[in-house]
């Protein structure tokens, strides 16, 4: 009994000292830092915009966009998640003022993270913006483009599933 | 007259099991006002319901084992495939809505509007879909050995049935909040297989046990189990906790913290119950010393309690 009791507490430590020792614990990915960094003035637009995380992040359903002081959509294109970092190209912006990155990603739990950081551009640049992100964003990801909706398939599965689970189990009547 | 009458009126049957669901959901609300200003997401009302009938599926493959000893079965395989195979059609259609749930929040789309396209590459792509098509095959394929089993009365072995069951279950937790961490995967699953083989085996004997004679050979040996559970539970769950809180102003301070309390309090209040049941109900039933209908009413009352502490559990899980 006393062996085992050591050797629960040994185990026990073991795995407190494992975990503890794996760094700083969060529940979800945080931003680490971000290009332009969060609250900084910058001359001249960046070659991309990047937001690095603590942890790495999954490829798939990533946005990241950079909007300007006029509304329009800076950023250029889907942006790019190679380990820990999410890049979008920028190059070079438009009109003075505050720009705001904002992201949204998937962490490796499964969950989406997303949040904003701004940065002010002191320098007027001549690059074009992109659209409005509001309606471009609804073409973009409306679903309707992207192949035949989802949800008849799932409702009849679940019914087929369901009927051929409730005929299977009825009750065998008189029979036996 | 009129005493009888509300006794009959109250009397207890296994379809009070049924209150376990708004147990449940009432152990996400208290966490929903706990946490605040943070929020467990939604989908922890349909992800309580997922392992109650998870850990219920799982508790019925467990009472061939827990009558291992006796020289007669008290509850014959034949009587286990139905009730298994409909709690996995019900908990199977639960894992759907998680993952369309899930896929809707990943691509920022509605559930109505989510193209197959997307939902493909939902299940192909990201961990969170894999994980939850995973889940469904698994509990689908419960259902679908059960109902043939049932249907052909067949004696298969209810082994292949109990590892799907405690694969569905471990699929979430291995890759939730902890599996950022070294052994964090594994202790998740520890602690979601020990808290399904606590809850589960109970409610499995109040859905079929309704002999004094069956109470006495199976719940002696459900104690047995039911204390290693709580073991593991404790340990896993409090190692999981200092690591994410990382400090004891956490466990005020947070949502995350506040709802960690309740679930101590939980576990407390749970222990305790135990303990005490362990010292007069389980000597007591285990000599036949008590009405089948005196266990039950204890089973279903404490399964109750504890489909609360599932319900704080699963809004814990999808706490930021």
């Amino acid at each position: 009994m006393s062996t085992r009791v050591r050797v629960l507490a040994v185990t026990m430590f073991a795995a407190v000292a494992a975990l503890l020792g794996a760094g700083v614990a969060g529940a979800h990915a945080v931003v680490t830092s971000s290009n332009p960094a969060d609250g900084s003035s910058v001359a001249v637009g960046p070659e991309q915009a990047i937001i690095t995380f603590n942890e790495p992040m999954q490829p798939s359903f990533a946005t990241l966009t950079v909007v300007g002081p006029d509304g329009n959509l800076w950023s250029k294109g889907e942006p790019t998640v190679q380990g820990p970092s999410v890049s979008v190209p920028v190059g070079e912006l438009g009109p003075t003022g505050d720009y705001t990155i904002a992201y949204r990603v998937t962490s490796a739990d499964g969950h989406p993270v997303s949040g904003t950081r701004t940065f002010t551009l002191t320098e007027q640049g001549s690059g074009t913006p992109g659209a409005k992100p509001g309606g471009d964003k609804a073409g973009a990801e409306g679903g309707d483009s992207d192949g035949l909706p989802m949800w008849p398939f799932i409702v009849a599965g679940v019914l087929v599933f369901g009927g051929g689970l409730a005929f299977a189990l009825r009750r065998p009547s008189g029979k036996s | 007259m009129a005493s009888a009458g509300a006794r009959r009126r109250w009397q207890i049957s296994p379809r009070w099991l049924l209150f376990a669901a708004p147990a449940g959901l009432a152990g996400v609300g208290v966490a929903w006002l706990l946490a605040r200003p943070a929020s467990p997401d939604p989908s922890s009302l349909i992800r309580v319901l997922a392992v109650l009938l998870g850990s219920t599926v799982l508790g019925l493959t467990t009472l061939e084992w827990l009558q291992r000893s006796e020289p007669r079965p008290v509850i014959a395989r034949g009587q286990l495939w139905r009730p298994i195979a409909a709690l996995a059609g019900a908990w199977t259609l639960a894992e759907v809505a998680l993952v369309v749930a899930a896929a809707a929040e990943t691509t920022e789309t509605g559930a109505g509007a989510l193209s197959s396209t997307t939902f493909g590459r939902f299940l192909g792509d990201v961990n969170a879909g894999q994980i939850g098509g995973a889940t469904v095959a698994c509990t689908t394929a419960i259902a679908v050995i059960a109902a043939l089993a049932f249907r052909r009365g067949a004696d298969w072995p209810i082994t292949s049935v109990a590892v799907l069951a405690a694969v569905a279950l471990a699929s979430r937790p291995v890759t939730g909040h902890m599996s950022a961490q070294t052994l964090g995967s594994l202790l998740g699953a520890a602690h979601a297989l020990a808290a399904a083989l606590w809850l589960g085996p109970l409610v499995a004997m109040a859905l079929l046990l309704r002999a004094r004679g069956a109470w006495a050979a199976l719940l002696p040996r459900y104690s047995e189990l039911a204390w290693r559970c709580v073991a593991v539970l404790t340990v896993t769950g409090v190692i999981d906790a200092a690591v994410k809180l990382g400090g004891v102003g956490a466990l005020v301070d947070t949502g995350y913290g506040r709802i960690v309390l309740a679930k101590t309090a939980a576990l407390l209040a749970l222990g305790a119950l135990g303990w005490w049941w362990r010292r007069t109900w389980v000597p007591a039933a285990g000599a036949h010393r008590m009405q089948a209908e005196d266990s039950l009413r204890r089973a279903v009352l404490e399964a109750l309690a504890m489909a609360v502490a599932f319900g704080l559990a699963a809004a814990l899980a999808t706490t930021a």
